[in-house]
Parts: C-alpha cells; sequence; structure tokens
C-alpha cells in the first residue's frame, strides 16, 4: 500500500467525491471513475449523414468477414461434403448475409436442367425419371396432353369409320358362327333324338323331352328298358360332345380377342404414329425423350380400346368405360421446372422433415383405395435445390421427423430417392412405386447455433465428412470509427428494408451506443442486428404515432425506456422488496462481516443487477471456509470454486507458519434461488477479512469481481446491469454520500451505463471505483489501511491484515490449549482478538 | 284416354334370373302406371322332373371339374330360398314404391304362368341375353313361352349398349289400340322416339288409327311406316335398332313372332 493512500476513515468519503471538470480523467485503481469513463458516447457529429436515407446500402454486415470467407470457400469448392455449417449467435444476420452471398453465386452459375417422371410401361411401379435440357420438360408435358387429347377424339373417330366396323363385324360374326354352328348342331342332333339342351342353374343340362316338357321320372322308369338305355346312351354320347365344345370355347374366346386387338393395332396405328411424329420431332436430340415416346407409341397401340370404350355409355351390367385416369400414364410429371429461371436456384426449406426434403407420394382414394401412379410424385426441397443451394435450420432439422438422417442418407448418396417413411421404415408391406433416383448436385447451407455444431461435431461422425466448412459467426464486433460508420450504414439499410422512417444522426448515434451496451462492452458492438432491428421498429412506431418522419435520439431513448419498461416486472419487485426492507440491503452505515455484494439474473432476453447481502462468520475451527450455498447445493460449481480460491488466498497470507484454526462461513443473505458464477468472490473476501478483522464495513458501496489467489481482481460479466443494480436502490433511498460500487478496473472498458448513472457520477453522487487488488477493495471499505508485510512477515499495528494475524493467531492458540493434554493447560487471561 | 289398360304388373321369376333387379324394375313399372305389384315364383316342373331322371348332369363353363351332381333334394332347396328372397324383395320393393302387393308360388312348367294372369295384366319377365359361353345362349325359358301366354308380356333383356333411344311401336290393323297406347304412355320415356309401324297387306295404307289416340295420350310418332310382311318387320326392326318394340301379336303369325323373340335383342312387350 502507498503511503499517499489515505489511511483514516475520515478521509474515505472524501475519496469517493468524483472528480470535476470537462477533461475526462485517466482511470485509476481505487479511484473513482470521471463520468466520461462511464459511458462510452457516439459523437454523432463524427458521423458524416443527416439521415440514414444518405446513406447507401451495406452489403453483407459488420465485423464477420471470418465466417463470409468460410461461405465464400464452401460455395466455391464443388466437391463433396463442402457443405457449409453456418454458426453464431441468433439475429446475427446469418440468413440475409448467406442469402445474399449465395444469389451472387447462383446469379452466375449455369441454370440446372428440368426433370420429369414418366410411367415406366414395363413395370408402372419404377416411374422413369427423364432429365431435359432447361424449359423443355414443359415443352414435353405439354406435347403429351395434347397427344392424348387428340387421340381421345381420333381413335374413337377411326374406329367408328365404316371399314373398322365391317372388319370388326366379319371377325364377332366369325366366333359367332363357330359358337353358334357348334351349339346349333349339337341342339339339332339332341333335338332328333328327342333331347333338349336345358338351363339349369348348374350349367346346362340334356334331358329327354316330349312335347317340349321333360319326360317326368316316373314315366321315364315306366318306358322300355332298351328306351331308357338308348336315351341314356344319347344323352351320354351328346354331354360328352358338348363337354367338348365348351372346353373349346376359351380358346375361341382367346382367338377372337387377338383378332380383335390386332384389328385395333391396325386401325389405330395410323393414327398414333402420325399423332406421335409432330411429338418427336420437337424431341429428336434427346434420346431419352424418343425412347420413352417409342414406348408411348406401343403401350398406345395395345390399348386402343380404351380410347374408344369412354366415347360410349355402357350397357346394363356392362363395365364402366375407362375414366380419365387411364390416361394419366402418358402424362409428364413435371417435377422440376427450371423455365425461367436465371441461374442456381436457392432453396429455403423451412419445415425440412423427410417428406419435405425427398419429396412424397400421394394417394388418390378411388372406389375406397388409396391408388397412386408416377404423377402423384411431389417434388422435395432437394429436387427443387438441384443444381443449386439448400439453406436449411439445423435445430429444426434435427427436430423434424427424420429430417437429419435423411439428409445425411441423400448427401451420402448422391441422388434423391423419393421414398415414404413407411417403406424407410419397413412398415408398411403394400405395393408401393419406386422412381427411379435422381442424381443429385446440391451445396446445402446449415444454419444454426455454436452448441448445435459443436455437439454435432462430436457426437456423429458423419457430420465432419458432410459439413467440412464451419462459417462462425461472432456475437460482436469491435468498436472502430471504421466500423461505427459500417454499422451506421448497417442501420441504413435495415430501416429501408423494413421501410421504416429514417434516421438522423442523433438517432443512429444513440442505436450505436445501445448496441454497445447490448454488446456488454464499450468497445464492442453487438452483432445481434435482429435485436436493434427490433428496436429501429419499436422507434419507427413512436415517430408514426407522433406523426413525424425522422426518428430522433430522444425516440431511441424512448424505445428503449419503452423495452426496459415492459420486462423489467421482476427488477422492479425486487427494487420494490429493497425499499420495503423485505429483502435487506443497506446502504448507509457500517456492519462487521456484511458486503453488498452484486449479481445478476437473467431471464429470457433480459437481464438485470442487484444487490445481495454477503455475510461471513468466523469462529474456532480447522481451517476451512464453508460456503453454505454449496453445502445446502444452491452453489454451482463456479461459485464453489470462487470459495476455494479465497480460501487459497487467505491459507497464502495468513497460513504460511501454521495452519488456520478457523471455519468461516460464507452466504448469500435471503437468497433462495441457486448462486452461480464467481464475481462475488471477491465480495466473499471482503465479508471474510472484516470478520477476521473485526472491521466494520461501509455499507455505502457494493462490490463486484472475482479474486484470484493472489489477491488480484479479475473482470467480470455484466457489469453494468450490476452497477446500475445497486445505483437504482439507492437512488430510491435517496443518493447519499459515499455510495458507489467497486469493479474490477478490467472492467471499466465495458462500461456504457444509463446515462443517469453518468449524471449522478459527475454529480459525485454515486461512485464508479476500479480496483486491482483486494487490499485497494478493504481499505476503500474499511477505511483502514490494508498494511504491507514487514521483513519478518509482520503487519503494521492498525492495518486490516495485522487484525486479521492477530485473529488467527489467538485462534491457533485457543486450538493448541484445546488439543494439549489436560496436565499442561493453563489458565490465562483473555486478550482481544481470542475467539469467543 | 283416362282409364288404365293395364291395372297390375305380375313379375314371374324362376331360379335362373336375378330377382332383385327384377323385382325391382317390375316395382318401378307398377308404380309408374299407378297400380300394384304382384309376384310369382316359378317353381319350374322341368327342372324338378330332369333332377330326377337318373342321366346326365349339367355342364358349367367356370367348372373345369367334372359336371356337378343335380338332385331333386338340393332343387327343393333352392325353390325354397330363392321363393322367400323373391318375397323379401317384393316386399321391399312394393313398400318404398308405396304399392299394394301380393306373391304366389307357381309349381309348374314355364308355360303355365299364362294361366294365372287376369284381364288387364302386365307380365314382366327377365329374359337377359347373357350368353351361356361367348355369345352363344340357349334360348331363354321365358321367350320360349313368351309368344303362348297372351295378354301382355314384356319381356326385359336389359339397356344393351347401342341400342337407340327409339320405341318402335308395331301395330295390327285389326287390333284393338287402347292396351297399345296404355304401354306407351307406361315405358315410353321422354326422350324416346316413338316409330308406329304398321303391319298390312302392301297396297294398304298405313294404319293411321294408332296416331291420333297416342296423341291424345300425349305421345307424338315420330314417324308412320308400313310393313308388308313379317320379314320387312324383322328388317325394320333391325334397322332402327330400338331400345323397345311395343308388339300387337296379331301382326305376326306364331312362327314370325317366334323368330322376331329370338332375334330382337331389345326389350320387347307383346300385346295379344
Amino acid at each position: 500500500m502507498s503511503e499517499d493512500f489515505p489511511p483514516s476513515r475520515i478521509e474515505r468519503s472524501a475519496l469517493l467525491q468524483q472528480p470535476t471538470g470537462a477533461v475526462p480523467a485517466p482511470a485509476a485503481a481505487g479511484r473513482p471513475l470521471p463520468a466520461a469513463r462511464l459511458r462510452q458516447c457516439c459523437d454523432s457529429g463524427g458521423l458524416a449523414f443527416e439521415t440514414t436515407a444518405d446513406l447507401p446500402d451495406l452489403a453483407g454486415l459488420v465485423g464477420q468477414e471470418r465466417a463470409v470467407d468460410a461461405i465464400r470457400a464452401g460455395i466455391g469448392i464443388r466437391h463433396k461434403g463442402f457443405n457449409v455449417f453456418a454458426f453464431g449467435p441468433a439475429g446475427a444476420g446469418k440468413h440475409t448475409l448467406i442469402q445474399q452471398l449465395l444469389q451472387a453465386e447462383a446469379a452466375t452459375a449455369p441454370t440446372p436442367p428440368d426433370w420429369c417422371y414418366v410411367n415406366n410401361f414395363a413395370d408402372p411401379h419404377r416411374p422413369r425419371r427423364l432429365m431435359l435440357p432447361t424449359g423443355r420438360a414443359t415443352a414435353l408435358r405439354d406435347a403429351m396432353q395434347r397427344l392424348v387429347a387428340e387421340l381421345r377424339l381420333a381413335l374413337p373417330a377411326a374406329f367408328e369409320r365404316e371399314d373398322y366396323r365391317a372388319r370388326r363385324e366379319v371377325i364377332d360374326q366369325q366366333i359367332k358362327h363357330r359358337q353358334e354352328e357348334a351349339f346349333g348342331a349339337l341342339q339339332h342332333k339332341a333335338e332328333q333324338k328327342g333331347i333338349a339342351l336345358l338351363r339349369t342353374p348348374m350349367g346346362l343340362a340334356l334331358a329327354p323331352v316330349r312335347n317340349g316338357e321333360v319326360i317326368p321320372p316316373d314315366i321315364f322308369q315306366r318306358m322300355a328298358a332298351e328306351d331308357r338305355k338308348r336315351i341314356a346312351g344319347d344323352i351320354e354320347t351328346l354331354q360328352t360332345e358338348l363337354e367338348t365344345i365348351v372346353r373349346k370355347i376359351p380358346d375361341w374366346e382367346r382367338e377372337h380377342r387377338e383378332a380383335v386387338r390386332q384389328l385395333n393395332r391396325d386401325t389405330s396405328s395410323v393414327v398414333v404414329k402420325h399423332l406421335l411424329e409432330t411429338v418427336r420431332a420437337a424431341f429428336t436430340d434427346l434420346h431419352e425423350v424418343v425412347a420413352y415416346l417409342g414406348e408411348v407409341e406401343h403401350d398406345i397401340l395395345e390399348h386402343a380400346e380404351e380410347f374408344i370404350a369412354e366415347r360410349r355409355e355402357p350397357g346394363e351390367g356392362e363395365a364402366p368405360p375407362p375414366d380419365l385416369a387411364s390416361f394419366r400414364r402418358y402424362q409428364v410429371n413435371l417435377l422440376v421446372d427450371n423455365s425461367g429461371r436465371k441461374g442456381a436456384p436457392i432453396v429455403y426449406e423451412d419445415h425440412p422433415t423427410h417428406q419435405n426434403l425427398v419429396g412424397r407420394i400421394e394417394h388418390l382414394a378411388r372406389f375406397g383405395a388409396l391408388v397412386t401412379d408416377f404423377n402423384l410424385i411431389v417434388p422435395g426441397a432437394f429436387h427443387r435445390a438441384n443444381g443449386g443451394y439448400l439453406v436449411l435450420d439445423a435445430q429444426r432439422l434435427l427436430a423434424a421427423n427424420f429430417g437429419w438422417e435423411t439428409l445425411k442418407r441423400v448427401l451420402r448418396a448422391g441422388e434423391i430417392r423419393t421414398v415414404s417413411l413407411e417403406q424407410l421404415l419397413s412398415l408398411a408391406s403394400t405395393v408401393s412405386l419406386d422412381p427411379e433416383p435422381i442424381p443429385l448436385e446440391v451445396k446445402v447451407v446449415l444454419i444454426g447455433s455454436p452448441t448445435l455444431y459443436y455437439l454435432l461435431a462430436e457426437l456423429d461422425p458423419d457430420f465432419p465428412e458432410l459439413f467440412k466448412i464451419a462459417a462462425d459467426f461472432d456475437d460482436r464486433v469491435a468498436r472502430s470509427a471504421e466500423t461505427t460508420g459500417l454499422y451506421a450504414q448497417l442501420i441504413a439499410t435495415a430501416v429501408r428494408r423494413e421501410k421504416l422512417c429514417p434516421l438522423d444522426r442523433g438517432a443512429v448515434a444513440r442505436v450505436i451506443e445501445e448496441a454497445a451496451r447490448t454488446s456488454g462492452d464499450a468497445a464492442k458492438l453487438t452483432a445481434e442486428i435482429r435485436g436493434i432491428i427490433d428496436l429501429l421498429q419499436e422507434a419507427d412506431h413512436i415517430v408514426e404515432k407522433a406523426g413525424r418522419k425522422i426518428v430522433g435520439p430522444a425516440d431511441i431513448e424512448a424505445a428503449v425506456e419503452a423495452r426496459r419498461r415492459r420486462s423489467d416486472r421482476i427488477y422492479r419487485r425486487f427494487q420494490e422488496e429493497i425499499g420495503r426492507d423485505t429483502l435487506r440491503i443497506e446502504t448507509t452505515g457500517e456492519r462487521v462481516g456484511q458486503v453488498n455484494g452484486l449479481s445478476v439474473i437473467a431471464l429470457g432476453s433480459v437481464s438485470f443487477g442487484h444487490p445481495s447481502r454477503i455475510s461471513a462468520q468466523v469462529r474456532l475451527g480447522k481451517g476451512e471456509v464453508i460456503d453454505i450455498e454449496r453445502e445446502v447445493a444452491l452453489g454451482g460449481p463456479i461459485h464453489s470454486k470462487g470459495v476455494l480460491i479465497l480460501s487459497g488466498f487467505l491459507g497464502g497470507r495468513f497460513g504460511r507458519s501454521g495452519p488456520l484454526s478457523l471455519t468461516a462461513s460464507l452466504v448469500f443473505e435471503q437468497s433462495y434461488g441457486g448462486v452461480e458464477g464467481d464475481s462475488a468472490s471477491a465480495a466473499e473476501l471482503f465479508a471474510l477479512l472484516s470478520a477476521l478483522a473485526d472491521a466494520p464495513v461501509g455499507q455505502a458501496l457494493a462490490v463486484t469481481g472475482s479474486v484470484d489467489q493472489h489477491g488480484h481482481i479479475q473482470a467480470i460479466g455484466g457489469v453494468n446491469e450490476k452497477i446500475e443494480g445497486f445505483f437504482d436502490v439507492c437512488r430510491a433511498r435517496g443518493l447519499a454520500d459515499g455510495q458507489g460500487v467497486l469493479i474490477p478496473a478490467a472492467n471499466v472498458q465495458h462500461l456504457m451505463l444509463r446515462q443517469e448513472v453518468v449524471d449522478a457520477a459527475a454529480a459525485g453522487r454515486f461512485a464508479i471505483i476500479p480496483i486491482e487488488t483486494i487490499d485497494q477493495g478493504i481499505e476503500l471499505l474499511t477505511g483502514l489501511p490494508a498494511g504491507e508485510p514487514d521483513a519478518t512477515g509482520g503487519y503494521a499495528e492498525g492495518t486490516i491484515n495485522q487484525r486479521v494475524a492477530v485473529r488467527l493467531a489467538a485462534f491457533a492458540r485457543r486450538l493448541a490449549a484445546i488439543a494439549a493434554p489436560p496436565a499442561e493447560r493453563r489458565p490465562r487471561r483473555r486478550t482481544r482478538g481470542d475467539d469467543e | 284416354m283416362s282409364e288404365r289398360e293395364i291395372r297390375r304388373v305380375v313379375i314371374a321369376c324362376d331360379v335362373q334370373d336375378e330377382i332383385g333387379p327384377a323385382v325391382r324394375k317390375a316395382a318401378e313399372l307398377a308404380a309408374r302406371c299407378g297400380v300394384p305389384v304382384h309376384g310369382v315364383f316359378l317353381q319350374n316342373e322341368n327342372l324338378r322332373r330332369l333332377a330326377g331322371l337318373p342321366l346326365g348332369r349339367p355342364v358349367s363353363l367356370s367348372r373345369t371339374e367334372p359336371p356337378q351332381s343335380f338332385d331333386t333334394g338340393e332343387l327343393e332347396k333352392l325353390f325354397s330360398v330363392l321363393a322367400g328372397a323373391m318375397r323379401r324383395a317384393l316386399a321391399a320393393a312394393a313398400e318404398e314404391a308405396g304399392l299394394d302387393w301380393s306373391f304366389a308360388e307357381l309349381r309348374d312348367v314355364p308355360s303355365a304362368a299364362g294361366a294365372l294372369l287376369a284381364e288387364g295384366d302386365m307380365l314382366v319377365l327377365e329374359a337377359g341375353l347373357g350368353g351361356f359361353a361367348g355369345s352363344w345362349r340357349p334360348r331363354s325359358l321365358w321367350e320360349s313361352v313368351a309368344g303362348d301366354l297372351g295378354g301382355m308380356v314384356l319381356l326385359r333383356r336389359g339397356e344393351a349398349a347401342g341400342r337407340r333411344r327409339v320405341v318402335l311401336v308395331i301395330c295390327a290393323a285389326s287390333a284393338d289400340h287402347a292396351r297399345t297406347v296404355d304401354a306407351v304412355r307406361a315405358l315410353a320415356q321422354p326422350r324416346d322416339e316413338t316409330t308406329l309401324l304398321s303391319a298390312g297387306a302392301p297396297e294398304a295404307e298405313p294404319d293411321a288409327a294408332l296416331a291420333p289416340m297416342l296423341a291424345m295420350g300425349g305421345i307424338r310418332a315420330a314417324a308412320i311406316e308400313r310393313a308388308g310382311s313379317a320379314a320387312e318387320i324383322r328388317e325394320r326392326v333391325a334397322a332402327l335398332d330400338p331400345r323397345l318394340v311395343i308388339l300387337e301379336t296379331e301382326a305376326l303369325d306364331a312362327e314370325a313372332l317366334q323368330a322376331l323373340i329370338a332375334e330382337t335383342r331389345c326389350d320387347l312387350l307383346l300385346i295379344g
């Protein structure tokens, strides 16, 4: 401790007075910071524009060069597996940036071909894929539609011509005559013998008749035996002939059908060939299409009667004609139509389920059954993105039904296989379609959080193979004159994109200050641009309501305040309970073993600071510091670590010559939730030293900071919120002399305090004091010198360290006395510092 | 024409008929005429006799195994079951159409069905065109006897595809047309085109008496033709390809009538 450091309590409050003067003083440890150091304002005078309308758009984001380079590399490398995983904080503009980069690249990339599915006439369950040059699939689809429409007119006309009817009549008469001849001859033969051919429920039967009626059995039995025998013999012979004829009928029918089919083929061939020639002429350069058209021709000729049947009304008992569904097999399912597209496609699939990625096979309900065909194959995101880029949200992909597994399978296979989940999981055994897979050439960009990226990298062995490019977005960017200018441009771009009222310079400066405040660092600006846009929109609403056209700094301030007000219910509840002394926080006076610590509570996107009473008790013991929070499982591991570190400091400073014979307990008073983090470890150490030294601590001060084993104060997070939390408590009670917060000197650079705190500091009514060591802090808190060790390791009388050492020595003596055999014990006079 | 000549529709079925549709169609016709419907189930004595004979067995195209047994016991069971089914179908159809109905079983040869008919009955017989094998079919049970039954007998063949919507009325000069007119009113449909074919000597003028009678009943004859012989009548029937022929049987002799019944494929109403 330097000699010029004020050692007395009287001088302590004077120390806390804010230096005045226009020129900000440099930060000095142990002294209140000048107001200028509490908030790094953005000088609107340095912004060279009147309103954001004067600024050009910013292409990209500010300070994300690393991520941009990575994405560009990923886009550029065409080899397998060089897909991109872009990760960073939510709202950092990842989607927008990726979209911009992809659009720039896609614009100059070749336009991918069109893809269709057509019927596989050899195996309808395996639809064939057809790849056509860009824009030509539509022509094929339309040509096939026209073909079917024309065939439905031309073929029936061909079949209604007289020559066809005459030839058909000949064929029909042939079989009719054949049958009538055979049966007629049999019937005639039977009649000659007095036998009739009767129709029975079981089929045809032969029976002896007389006068057109069957001979009754009793009469038959009374007939002469030889007559009966003759009749039986005749019937037996006729029955054999009848059976022979009946057996021939299927062959005759088959021959008849074949003859009709051949006639139909001959009749339709001329029409079909002529009409198909027109279609073929447009696709002679595409061998696959020409081959397909050949199959179409063959199939139409084989099924020409379907075109005729649809024109005829069915008679009673006749099967209905084939409906339009039967012509569906000549349609072309245009899966991907890239006509009209310039460059490669960029597809963002926001619901990346298995089906939405690889497409699905839909079904139609017909007569109570579900049927499907190749026309019901619906493309997925991979189909649409083929030849270009597919952008997916990683979290949605992992949460979606089999999305992640499907993505990996497709990327590994390099082809899109449209298969239902039921088939994939072997849950369904019904016959469905198995479309020919489509070759895939796509670059996938996943967007997610860092947590997801690292989890996938660690847990999924396929991930590094498939996503070789990591684009890591920073959550904040360095604040400099250059980045401030770019940030202003970014604000201007967002204002235009969101169609908001322009901001004047002052408003932009205020937004930039808020961006620094959000980043938790005066020297940084948040990269989470979505929050900034929300703020702009809110300010725009205020301006619109006021009937103005330009957003000013007051509007931004009002928007910030409105946001804070909306979300500070819990914070206000804390403040209220402190004000009512339900939560006891002292902001004046002195207490031994009690320090105002500061903590931050984060609730969703809102975080706020508030003071907590940290108290310490010491007693005779075996050198342990009990963290009550840990004992009751309310303390997190980092907090416990902080307590152990301060124990280390205590042992290092005061236990060099012997074990510490104390037990100390530390607690966050009136804390009923968990405590985590080590930012209160300095405050806990101060409370402990105060208790050991029996030196009262000024309650006008609060403390935040972590401590190492050598007594150095280290930076903590949430410094602004913590300071403001204590400030609000003090202000509510009326600011009093000497109030302020001790912060780690390393946190000075992070200060972006609310203006009212800055104003109070400027007026000398609230002090922010950076400290670098425990000794600096304890002096400010107790008003007593900490004390430097002399050559013997002792401390000067009256210093904190000396008082601690004396107390610990007393503990040690007392413990030794207790531990000694009874005979050695001697009564002695109690001295100050002994444990009571 | 105020009083109806058709006073009852009689539907007769035997074991070969599709009873349900036949009964429903008959009930619809009765409802159109506003008359009761009477059902007759024929226990065909010829089949019973056949079943009792120790001779050949039925041959069916649909069966590849040896001919099926066909005994009296099975036939009686079949008669019983089908008669019950017809009775129930008739009751249901009549109830739905709001008709009076009655039912009887006839144990006789088919030609005996004529004896059941009363004055004003229209007997409806199913004489479907379903072939036994391919296009050949043995003559229908009812076709064999229809010409001999007398009265009004409608042979229903089903509405075969390709039939033109023509109702051909073949009238005999000597006949009383009242029943014919009533039958046309009952059976013709709004879209039908009615053609009159007057049978008579070649030199005679077409019988024009029927046309005004039809007109009084609200039916306009699209054409009135004349046919001098049975052959001409059969030619016209073939050429017109009507969906329904209404024939006053006096126009043809018995042999020509049988030939016409055998040749026509459309519905045929005989008015004797």
